[in-house]
């Protein structure tokens, strides 16, 4: 609309242009954003290797993901229809949904995450053992949704790390085996020695 | 085995009624929220069930005080899924309220919508043609069904019954396909708008429902065979979390919560709205107040519903399913073509939507959970001065601590998952 | 043989014409001449009265048996800003018996002391509190006056019509960088550091 320029490049503000030629950063803030160095240590720590036993461990992985119950709200029932016999979803490994995070080691926020449960979210996912994964179901996981407002935490991943997000309101069932379909493809990828942050 | 108390339906208050011996008991009752200061000589031990729980049907947390296995204080803390609907309503114009209203209840969508719309109706002083308000209660009683068998397949699930969950959704997934049929959308199908609905029905509605309610009775007989006569199920559920009639109504319980206890009160029967008195039906009623009784009532509820659905569908009249008035229903493409004035209220009505007149009223339908009421006040704008939502969820479970007093912290949760609460409806 | 709970008609009387007409008319006559002021609107009869009085009322109205409105709807209040008693709290009454809607209204500011009902009708404890919480209203009397729905240490209460309700920027031109993809995003956005650093 107003951002592509005739020839199809985007047209950026002055500031944008201005911030990335003085190639501002941020700067360090222990905790809080990593330093150049930091970030480049971290880089180093993952091995990149891809043998047959990295292969059959990832495979293992993804063939029996364990969700954690997280149903918040209405995308918890189309969770319960995509479980069911229809939408099976313990053709993919995932029919086992934990009550104890402790056992599980996926973790599907699916609904609308208030501001009172933020905290109880984050408590559930670091209670989760390595290696974890989230998938962020429906429009209001993913991104606060139709809720704009001051009661909904406006997308999880301000809260967990998310590997996958699932668009909708709410995401049909063949939505969420999409996702755990991809998940599974992004398990595949991942060298098994890397450790999840 | 849980004990059964003799039947309570005479108002006697609970400290008069005669309790198993060896029971101490706590406080007066009328606190029986979490006590400060503990007044017997056991201390409780106060454990904490959810808000990630599997068995609090969405994030309740309840925080119980034991002694040894039985319940003595319950307190609920509520807001995890709070989300600020009543806020929301008062910065969206009328039509886009309607989408909003479907995340409340999630179970029943479209009961939510039809809630919202007659009272928008009736602050406009709108009638709807019959065929609407049939097409209205098919929708409306076909997402009763569905509610209800989503609460049957996880309230038998907590106690153990997994294969009632299969079959239940095996059914509520024939009547997401209709739903999606008609609107696009399983769950949250905004049908039913201020005015009449979305659009008129696919001419393959009418057969997709009649082939739904014929054989539908048949599943509710599969459901009961698994449950109603089941010594498990009746040993877990007979004269577990009774609730007083007087109880009942001074906390605000309604629906099958309400009717329960032997209070005959249905809001179809009672101010019957989208033409319910055209239609014959029963309204199932209990005696003791027990999680029995309320099973009972819901799956007989269903039945009628199945019933109402075959009347309405075989009685389906033809004609327009929207208001005639132009200010607030859209006018059909074709007009839009010819007439000016049509294409100017299309147009207004997308922009600005409609103003109904100043004033305030409170409409009430019968939601699965009880008495969905909007209390809607117009300041003569285009979006609702306040619409307050009295959700049934909100009422019901201020009376859990009354139900689940002196229980086995087990039988909690078939307590819960009677009462068939929605926390988007107790959170909004 | 299931034993099927007894299935009766439910006996109803008649929709009144004029819902609420019991409640204003009891009322009238057993509270003080003049503190009680009844309009017809919409076919409902709407009692607005003084916040000491609310107490007798409502045990008039469940216990009458003239009335009998024993089932407790809801509650909620209503924010006018403009008005110099900018609350305007109404209590929603039900009676089976005779098929009736009572509506109490009480107009209060923020000051002003309003008795809880949590007394008479259990049920208005917990609306009560959801008043208070998103409304900031205190009511004298309350078991256990604290939020409800939203977390106890919020600041703010947000139905009121000064409460602006902030989410999230949505990305339009001005604020384009929200809208960028991650490759042309700059290092880091307005607002992302949550003012723990200054732009530059």
């Amino acid at each position: 609309m107003g951002l592509r320029s005739a020839d199809g490049g985007l047209v950026l503000p002055e500031r944008v242009l201005a911030a990335r030629a003085g190639a501002a950063k941020a700067p360090a803030i222990p905790g809080v954003i990593p330093s150049e160095q930091e970030l480049a240590d971290a880089a180093a720590q993952v091995g990149v290797f891809t043998t047959t036993v990295g292969k059959v461990i990832a495979w293992g992985r993804y063939s029996s993901l364990w969700p954690a119950l997280f149903g918040l709200a209405c995308c918890a029932i189309e969770m319960m229809g995509a479980s069911n016999a229809r939408y099976d979803l313990s053709r993919f490994g995932a029919e086992v949904f934990r009550a104890s995070p402790r056992q599980a080691d996926m973790m599907i926020v699916a609904g609308r995450v208030s501001q009172k449960m933020g905290p109880v979210l984050r408590q559930i996912y670091d209670q989760m053992p390595d290696p974890k994964w989230v998938i962020s179901m429906g429009a209001c996981a993913s991104c606060g949704g139709i809720f704009n407002n001051y009661a909904i935490i406006q997308g999880v991943d301000k809260v967990v790390p998310v590997d996958v997000y699932i668009p909708g309101c709410p995401p049909r069932p063949e939505g969420l085996l999409d996702a755990v379909i991809k998940l599974q493809k992004k398990i595949a990828a991942t060298p098994v020695s890397s450790v999840r942050a | 085995m849980a004990i059964s108390p003799p039947p309570v339906g005479d108002g006697t208050p609970p400290e008069q009624i005669p309790r198993q011996e060896g029971i101490p008991r706590l406080a007066p009752q009328g606190r029986g929220e979490f006590l400060d200061k503990i007044e017997s000589a056991e201390e409780l031990m106060e454990i904490n069930m959810g808000p990630q729980h599997p068995s609090t049907h969405g994030v309740l947390r309840l925080v119980l005080g034991l002694d040894g296995e039985r319940v003595r204080s319950c307190r609920a803390d509520i807001g995890y899924l709070h989300t600020g609907f009543e806020k929301s309503f008062e910065s969206h114009i009328y039509q886009q309220c309607i989408p909003l209203t479907d995340r409340m209840d999630y179970l029943a969508p479209p009961m939510n919508n039809l809630g919202f719309a007659l009272a928008a109706e009736e602050l406009l002083d709108l009638e709807i043609p019959p065929r609407g308000q049939y097409i209205r209660v098919i929708v409306v009683e076909l997402s009763r069904i569905a509610s209800h068998l989503v609460w049957l397949g996880t309230h038998a699930l907590d106690l153990g019954a997994t294969t009632v969950f299969m079959y239940c959704w095996r059914e509520r997934d024939r009547i997401l396909d209709i739903l999606e049929w008609i609107s696009g959308v399983r769950m949250m199908t905004s049908f039913i708008r201020v005015g009449g609905l979305m659009a008129d029905v696919p001419e393959e509605f009418v057969p997709m429902v009649s082939a739904f309610t014929t054989d539908f009775q048949q599943k509710v007989d599969e459901y009961e065979g698994l449950l109603t006569s089941n010594p498990i199920w009746r040993q877990r559920t007979i004269g577990l979390g009774v609730i007083s009639a007087a109880d009942a109504l001074g906390f605000g319980c309604s629906g099958p919560t309400l009717r329960g206890s032997g209070v005959p009160y249905d809001i179809r029967r009672a101010h019957p709205y989208s033409s319910y008195d055209h239609f014959d039906f029963d309204v199932p009623i209990g005696v003791n107040g027990d999680v029995y009784d309320r099973y009972l009532i819901r799956v007989r509820e269903m039945r009628e519903s199945c019933r109402i659905v075959d009347q309405a569908i075989k009685a389906l009249p033809g004609g327009p399913t929207n208001t005639a008035d132009r200010k607030v229903s859209l006018p059909p493409r074709a007009e839009i073509d010819t007439s000016m004035e049509s294409l100017i209220h299309h147009f207004k009505l997308t922009t600005e939507g409609f103003r109904p007149p100043q004033g305030s009223i409170y409409h009430a339908i019968e939601s699965p959970r009880g008495e969905l009421g909007f209390l809607m006040v117009s300041d003569g704008g285009n979006r609702p001065y306040r619409c307050k939502v009295r959700a049934p969820s909100f009422s019901n479970l201020s009376a859990l601590h009354r139900m689940v007093q002196d229980e086995l912290v087990a039988d909690a949760v078939a307590v819960v998952g009677s009462i068939d609460i929605t926390l988007g409806d107790v959170d909004r | 043989m299931s034993p099927k709970p007894p299935v009766r008609r439910s006996k109803t009387g008649p929709t009144p014409a004029e819902k609420g007409k019991r409640a204003s008319q009891l009322l009238r006559r057993r509270l003080p001449a003049g503190s009680v002021e009844a309009h017809l609107e919409r076919g409902q009869w709407k009692v607005s009265l003084a916040p000491e009085h609310l107490v007798e009322a409502a045990s008039a109205l469940r216990t009458e048996a003239s009335t009998l409105y024993e089932m407790a709807i809801c509650m909620t209040c209503i924010d006018w800003p403009e008005r110099d008693l900018r609350f305007d709290v109404v209590y929603l009454l039900r009676s089976l018996v005779h098929n009736d809607l009572a509506w109490l209204s009480v107009a209060a500011s923020e000051e002003t002391e309003i008795p809880s009902l949590a007394g008479i009708y259990p049920g208005m404890e917990w609306h009560e509190r959801e008043c208070f919480d998103l409304f900031g209203i205190e009511f004298t009397g309350h078991p256990n006056l604290t939020r409800i729905l939203l977390p106890d240490d919020w600041e703010g209460h947000p139905l009121r019509k000064d409460y602006v309700s902030f989410g999230e920027p949505v990305a339009f031109t001005h604020n384009i960088e929200w809208a960028l993809s991650a490759q042309d995003r700059p290092e880091y956005l307005p607002g992302a550091t949550r003012g723990a650093v200054e732009r530059p």
